[in-house]
């Protein structure tokens, strides 16, 4: 499996290094505790040594695939519900308050 | 055991301790405080965590002040703010606050001498804020109120570039450091794009006219505008900076852009992916080399604190083990 997934909370400097990106795969996605953005986030991680060593050194919570993907699902559900609340003239023009859409993990 | 000597024909030098990793690459030492061999390696460039902002925001100043690790972070929604917080490398340090508070505006210049231009406070603004490091005074505004502008320069010779009027905006207004003056138009309206170099050497990507989002990219030569080869990721609302021949963009809408590009003077090129996206968020570059990402919305009704420092190329220093 070329990643794995966590949960865990990004403290802001060094919490992943230039060394660690160049060592492996990382993207942030949307957590448990949205729309709270300093809460806990989704990690999908290269699964490598490197990769390994970094959950174990930010704490993380190790997770599936298929839990991963059920949490971020959960929140773009919510996203999408946010956005067809919005008033019309919020949603025209498109651009950043485009509606969200689902995605894989990679 | 042969010695390293007899082997390669080399003496291999004892430090006390390891230099600097940007001194160090393509160096072999024996560390023989701690009795083990290093070695000094250079990578891709990549992007690592920063220090978190004190308060989270989008529609920050485009065109930023400062660099990665001198940055200001100015201005900002949701609601509008006068907040400006200053990066050392490693943490953010709340700064004297704007006298007007403004979202989606432009800034020039240094951490201790910036301009900040332009945004909207519900209304759109004219109205333009001179920096000396502790606090802003209100200098001459520009000629076209607008916002989601880029600026570019320095505090005493900078441009505010294109925007929203709220119709997208091509016009391009020059400061000497006593007025602003207009000068040709972009060739391409937009808002919500980048600026990079100076008044006259500038590079602008990127914007939004109107969304969805593009890939224009134009050069500044002091007198008019050319396109250039364009991005290869449309975005709007993204973080950049630079020179005019070298620069750098990053992160944007569509929510959410990881893809980071880099501009050599003559082409765009993909090199290594952020590791979590935002728009309309702050962004801060000397040169393609060295930039920040700060803050911006993820989609969420809150917006981020989060910062990223992107690093090219990235130096490390590396334990020699024997297996």
């Amino acid at each position: 499996m070329a990643n794995t997934y966590c949960i865990a909370t990004n403290w802001g400097k060094d919490f992943f290094t230039a060394e660690d990106r160049n060592n492996f795969y990382l993207s942030q996605h949307q957590g448990p505790d949205y729309p709270d953005n300093s809460g806990k986030q989704i990690w999908v991680v290269g699964n490598n040594p490197a990769g390994i060593a970094w959950i174990n050194r930010v704490s993380g919570t190790a997770i599936t695939k298929a839990e991963a993907q059920a949490i971020v699902d959960e929140k773009i559900e919510a996203r999408q519900v946010r956005w067809d609340g919005l008033p019309a003239e919020e949603k025209e023009p498109v651009g950043d308050y485009a509606r969200p859409k689902r995605y894989i993990l990679p | 055991m042969t010695a390293y000597k007899g082997i390669q024909g080399y003496s291999v030098q004892k430090l006390s301790s390891d230099p600097t990793a940007s001194e160090a690459v393509g160096q072999l030492w024996y560390n023989s405080a701690i009795g083990k061999f290093k070695v000094g390696t250079s990578a891709a460039g990549a992007w690592a965590a920063g220090g978190d902002l004190n308060t989270a925001r989008r529609g920050i100043a485009v065109g930023g002040a400062g660099t990665r690790d001198t940055a200001l972070c100015i201005g900002g929604d949701s609601p509008s703010k006068t907040e400006v917080e200053e990066y050392n490398g490693s943490s953010w340090t709340e700064k004297g606050d704007l006298n007007q508070e403004r979202a989606n505006l432009g800034a020039a210049g240094t951490n201790t001498a910036a301009l900040a231009f332009a945004g909207n406070i519900g209304p759109i603004t004219s109205e333009v804020e001179s920096y000396n490091g502790t606090g802003w005074t209100e200098i001459q505004n520009i000629t076209t109120p607008r916002y989601e502008v880029a600026g570019a320069g320095i505090q005493t010779a900078a441009l505010c570039i294109g925007g929203l009027e709220p119709a997208v905006s091509g016009k391009t207004e020059s400061w000497n450091g006593t007025s602003w003056t207009e000068k040709s138009d972009l060739t391409t309206d937009r808002g919500a794009l980048c600026g990079a170099g100076t008044s006259t050497a500038a590079l602008v990507f990127g914007g939004s006219n109107p969304p969805p989002a593009t890939t224009g990219s134009e050069l500044w030569n002091g007198v008019s505008w050319t396109a250039t080869p364009a991005l290869n990721n449309a975005r709007a609302g993204a973080g950049g900076g630079g020179t005019s021949t070298s620069a750098i963009t990053f992160l944007g809408y569509p929510y959410p852009i990881l893809k980071t590009e880099t501009w050599n003077g003559t082409s765009w090129t993909e090199v290594a992916d952020a590791a979590s996206g935002a728009s309309i968020g702050g962004g801060v570059a000397a040169t393609k080399a060295a930039a920040l990402a700060f803050g911006g919305n993820q989609g969420a009704p809150t917006d981020i604190k989060t910062t990223q420092e992107w690093s090219e190329p990235v130096y490390s220093i590396k334990t020699v083990t024997v297996s």
